[in-house]
């Protein structure tokens, strides 16, 4: 703790050379380790941060042209608008532990192709699976070996307005009047955190890939802008 | 403003009093053992290397994940059920169902607990330092219209699927220490993943954030062969998480 001494005098005390310089002395000492001891609560501004992102680090992958990235995969596949330019975010960064990955991502959802959307061949429970399609973000991450990957979350959306199990049976294209009205144009969107929870210095964060998929390879999803942002939270 | 002068300067051929010594040195001390603030501190000297790591306080997993995360100048707080990671099945197949026409729930705004139980921890909360909230809430979620056998002409009589309830709609809040601070307005029928983004000044006080949906729906007319129902509504995953800006 670099807190400074001082000696007291009384009246008629007659100081040594040694005592008087005690005090210089030990400010000379406790100046080399300033710490929190030393300082007020909430002294920091945020002109007080150097270089370098002392607290945060952002990435961003952004996608903003109009050519449409079309997909009937039933398997997640990394959307690629250009066909050159994969919506990933190269991270390349070895976190510590407890430091926090905050992923963001968007897009448009253009003119969709719904050409199934309800089976009733299918369990009860899952017949208006065919009307759903989803997006994932997948981690990319080396332990020292090879490269593994990790899902950092799904999340779903529907090609029309029609509902679930337990609606009408058909297999019409996304009608407005025979099913529900196909939902064309509309923006997708989500956000997590993946915190780094291992020891510090083992694992590097290599990518985020922002994926798709459809349940039913008869329907074609089309997408055109999309965007990830990925803040590395470290202080 | 922590600076400090000489009180009690000595002059030449004064005589020097104890309490002088001691009464100015005093004060240069009491500054450098505890008084420092952003006037004495240099500008542009904060680097990452003189900050304390970050710590997780708290942490659990169950049926729903939860952690909190704190570093020197923020916080970062989480909670979530999924489909994919918590509820341990798949994107397509949702957390519950409630059957609209046969389950209990409200028409004003619906806790998720309320409607399954496995919702019970994943209200957020924390203890916040004075600052900022940013945050957002992202729930993927189903509320599609109807779609039955309807009578198109009388003679002959001829029936085709057609589409009911394209009006029926559901709509999002999101509660700071039961405030609504965010809502989405009314989203029409349709698989939908919906953020809620936030952002909220706050004290050092405890903090609960929660996410609520109101419902509408209505039997719909029309069928002569099928029954007049609401299609279910459907969670697949809820996401709360919070950023504590430090002031």
């Amino acid at each position: 703790m670099p807190l400074i001494t001082n000696t007291v005098w009384n009246e008629g005390d007659i100081p040594t050379a040694a005592a008087l310089n005690a005090p210089y002395d030990s400010a000379a000492t406790a100046s080399a380790a300033v710490d929190g001891d030393n300082c007020k609560d909430n002294w920091i501004t945020i002109f007080h941060f150097g270089s370098g992102n002392p607290c945060n680090n952002l990435y961003s992958f952004v996608y903003d042209g109009t050519s449409e990235f079309s997909t009937s995969s039933t398997s997640y596949v990394t959307i690629n608008s250009t066909g050159v330019n994969p919506a990933e975010i190269s991270l390349n960064y070895v976190p510590n532990q407890y430091e926090v990955l905050r992923l963001e991502a968007s897009g448009l959802v253009t003119n969709i192709d719904a050409t199934v959307t309800y089976d009733e061949t299918l369990p009860v429970g899952d017949r208006g699976n065919p009307n759903y399609y989803a997006f994932r973000l997948l981690l990319t991450y080396n332990d020292g070996g090879g490269n593994l990957t990790i899902s950092l979350g799904e999340w779903g959306y529907s090609f029309t307005s029609a509902g679930g199990d337990g609606r009408y049976y058909t297999t019409l294209p996304g009608d407005p009047e025979e099913t529900g009205v196909p939902i064309g144009y509309q923006t997708f969107q989500f956000s997590t955190l993946y915190p780094y929870t291992g020891t510090t210095g083992v694992r590097t964060l290599v990518k985020v890939e922002l994926q798709a998929k459809v349940y039913d390879n008869s329907n074609v999803l089309k997408i055109d802008r999309n965007n990830i942002i990925a803040v590395r939270a470290k202080h | 403003m922590a600076k400090v002068f000489t009180d009690k300067p000595i002059q030449r051929f004064e005589a020097v009093k104890a309490d002088n010594i001691t009464w100015n040195l005093d004060k240069y001390i009491a500054e450098a053992n505890g008084g420092l603030d952003s006037n004495n501190l240099p500008v542009l000297s904060v680097t990452e290397s003189k900050l304390v790591e970050p710590i997780r306080p708290t942490s659990t997993v169950g049926a729903v994940t939860k952690y909190s995360i704190q570093m020197p100048s923020q916080s970062y707080n989480f909670s979530r059920r999924s489909t994919t990671e918590e509820g341990g099945a798949d994107i397509w197949t949702p957390l519950f169902e409630v059957d609209l026409d046969a389950d209990n729930w409200s028409a004003g705004f619906n806790r998720l607990v309320d409607l399954d139980s496995n919702f019970l921890l994943l209200p957020l909360q924390f203890d916040a330092k004075e600052g900022m909230i940013v945050g957002c809430a992202t729930i993927d979620w189903e509320h599609g219209n109807q779609v039955f056998q309807v009578q198109v002409t009388e003679s002959p009589a001829t029936f085709a699927p057609r589409g009911r309830g394209n009006e029926w709609w559901t709509e999002w809040g999101l509660f700071v220490n039961n405030v609504l601070v965010a809502k989405t307005g009314q989203i029409y029928p349709r698989r939908h993943t919906t953020q809620l983004p936030f952002a909220i000044p706050t004290g050092s006080q405890p903090i609960q954030i929660d996410v609520r949906v109101k419902i509408n729906t209505w039997f719909v007319t029309g069928s002569p062969t099928a029954e007049t129902e609401s299609t279910p509504f459907k969670v697949f995953s809820t996401t709360i998480w919070a950023r504590n800006h430090y002031r």
